[in-house]
């Protein structure tokens, strides 16, 4: 395989401990080029080690990551194929948004100023006064400008949007959509809420505890997801062509949302389509069902 | 990264010149007779390294850290040894050039006055002039950027940068500083007319140890070998920290 039709993300067993704190393992995924990803999950769940690993800030524990086919690593070469927002946007306070540029146009080989303050004038943005005077939105727009000024071939924003009001928000999304448009770019997008993330994504990664939960188009996902409903009995005696992702038992009734691995064959099941919400926070729950154990006992029980 | 440099630091870089400056405006005006203040301004030299260490060593990679701009500039499209390279070269540049402008404007000061010309080696006046003030500010400013590659946080690499520079400082000067050389040791009688031998009987003779003078620039030497030694090794630990772990 060549680089030029490598998926934009490939992972194998990828893992990164800190201590004794498995951050992120058993990770394998692969993403296509030109999705735009939602990396959804909740806190703490490994979404920044991931982005991180992915953009070589840091480095796997065991496993190893490709993007574009490319490991990430120290190499000019590779940096500026990557275009990474982390988590709060970092800026330098006292600088300006043109400073920024300035120096963006220092430390990059192709460095798209003119495009840049083409944005930024769009948006009435101030150029001139340091960035710590800028409200948050203008912030995390200045910050976007910077990562798009280099001409990337993959996006990687973590979390751009947290501390964003709606409006910021809707402005982010649309900006981010908008430079999307433009070209073959590959996105990966990291947010606790897919709420913002649902209209503009067509890709989802989904980490629960440190694992991947689901990688795949969003459209699959709706797909091979359902809601059943049915007479209140154990798991147990559920089709062998699915996988329970959460039950939700009332004294007369069961209801499952299940993974398909083929059709629902029993008549006297009811079934449903759920939404992509739905589908996630199950996954989330079941998570953390698993992880508080007497939980589950007390659930059965009753 | 020239450009990134001088716009971060461009207000410190300043502030030290002018503060250079202002110490010299001071040295010329202060009438010559006023051997104190004199004497006052140049031992307050002393600490200016320290100053150094603090204020452009402990932050220099402490405050990216702490701001996560490291991330940023680590993402962009030069490698991260490129980075530290041209953060290391400037503040070790300008610590440089900051002692050797102290160094140079208290040997000139010190020709017009003799005194302090004269008892270069003693603790203190050795300390203000020679070449051991550029050494001392290169490696403040090492230990400082070794520490805040350690700790990534400004008020620890602060604290810990001084309580280390002062340590090695005193260490260095109370007790190996003596034995660069061994000392010379001779008898004098009071036919020399020594001032100390008043206190003794007439006619003892007195076993004095002392460093001559004339070893003072073998001192400066073997100071300054020692600072730049430490320094590399905390450079060499800078790069350590930085290119061997994470973000």
């Amino acid at each position: 395989m060549t680089a030029e039709d490598a998926p934009a993300i490939l992972t194998t067993g990828l893992g990164k401990r800190y201590g004794s704190t498995w951050a992120l393992q058993d990770c394998s995924l692969s993403v296509p080029r030109g999705r735009i990803t939602a990396l959804v999950g909740p806190n703490g769940a490994g979404k920044t080690t991931l982005l991180k690993l992915l953009v070589g800030l840091s480095t796997p524990t065991t496993g190893e990551a490709k993007v574009l086919g490319e490991m990430p690593q120290q190499d000019e070469t590779f940096l500026a194929t990557i275009g990474y927002l982390a988590q709060d946007v970092p800026l330098f306070r006292r600088l300006s948004a043109e400073e920024h540029l300035q120096m963006g146009a220092h430390l990059n080989h192709q460095w798209d100023a003119a495009g840049a303050r083409e944005r930024l004038a769009a948006l009435r943005i101030p150029n001139d006064r340091p960035v710590s005077t800028l409200s948050g939105g203008q912030r995390a727009q200045v910050g976007l400008s910077l990562v798009l000024a280099k001409r990337p071939m993959i996006l990687l924003l973590d979390e751009p949007m947290a501390a964003l009001d709606p409006l910021a928000r809707r402005e982010f999304l649309a900006s981010l959509t908008e430079a999307v448009a433009e070209g073959s770019l590959s996105v990966v997008v990291s947010s606790h809420l897919l709420h913002d993330l649902e209209r503009v994504c067509d890709h989802l990664i989904l980490l629960t505890a440190s694992r991947p939960q689901l990688c795949d188009d969003i459209d699959d996902v709706l797909a091979t997801h359902r809601v059943v409903l049915g007479p209140r009995r154990k798991t147990t005696e559920v089709e062998p062509g699915l996988t329970v992702v959460k039950e939700t038992q009332t004294d007369r009734q069961a209801r499952l949302l299940v993974r398909l691995n083929g059709p629902v064959i029993d008549p006297e099941w009811e079934v449903i389509e759920p939404g992509l919400e739905d589908i996630l926070l199950a996954y989330m729950e079941q998570d953390q069902m698993i992880n508080a154990g007497p939980m589950t006992e007390l659930r059965v029980a009753r | 990264m020239t450009y990134l440099m001088w716009r971060l630091h461009r207000i410190q870089v300043l502030t030290v010149a002018a503060a250079l400056v202002a110490l010299t405006i001071v040295l010329l005006v202060l009438p010559s007779e006023d051997k104190l203040a004199i004497s006052i301004l140049v031992y307050a030299t002393i600490g200016v390294p320290l100053l150094l260490g603090l204020f452009w060593g402990a932050p220099l990679l402490a405050k990216q850290f702490e701001d996560g701009t490291h991330s940023l500039a680590w993402t962009q499209g030069i490698t991260r040894h490129r980075w530290l390279t041209s953060n290391v070269a400037w503040a070790l540049a300008a610590a440089a050039a900051c002692g050797a402008a102290i160094t140079a404007l208290v040997t000139w000061w010190s020709l017009a006055h003799i005194s302090l010309h004269l008892s270069r080696i003693s603790n203190g006046p050795f300390d203000v002039q020679g070449m051991v003030p550029v050494a001392y500010a290169i490696f403040a400013v090492s230990l400082g950027i070794a520490v805040g590659s350690v700790f990534r946080r400004i008020l620890p690499a602060m604290a810990i940068t001084g309580a280390v520079f002062i340590a090695v400082r005193v260490v260095i000067v109370a007790v190996v500083r003596p034995h660069y050389l061994s000392p010379i040791s001779k008898l004098v009688s009071d036919t020399q007319g020594q001032d100390i031998l008043s206190l003794v009987p007439q006619g003892s003779r007195v076993l004095i140890t002392y460093q001559p003078a004339t070893r003072f620039w073998a001192f400066q030497g073997i100071e300054t070998g020692i600072y730049l030694v430490l320094a590399v090794a905390l450079i060499a630990l800078a790069y350590r920290m930085v290119l061997k772990h994470d973000a």
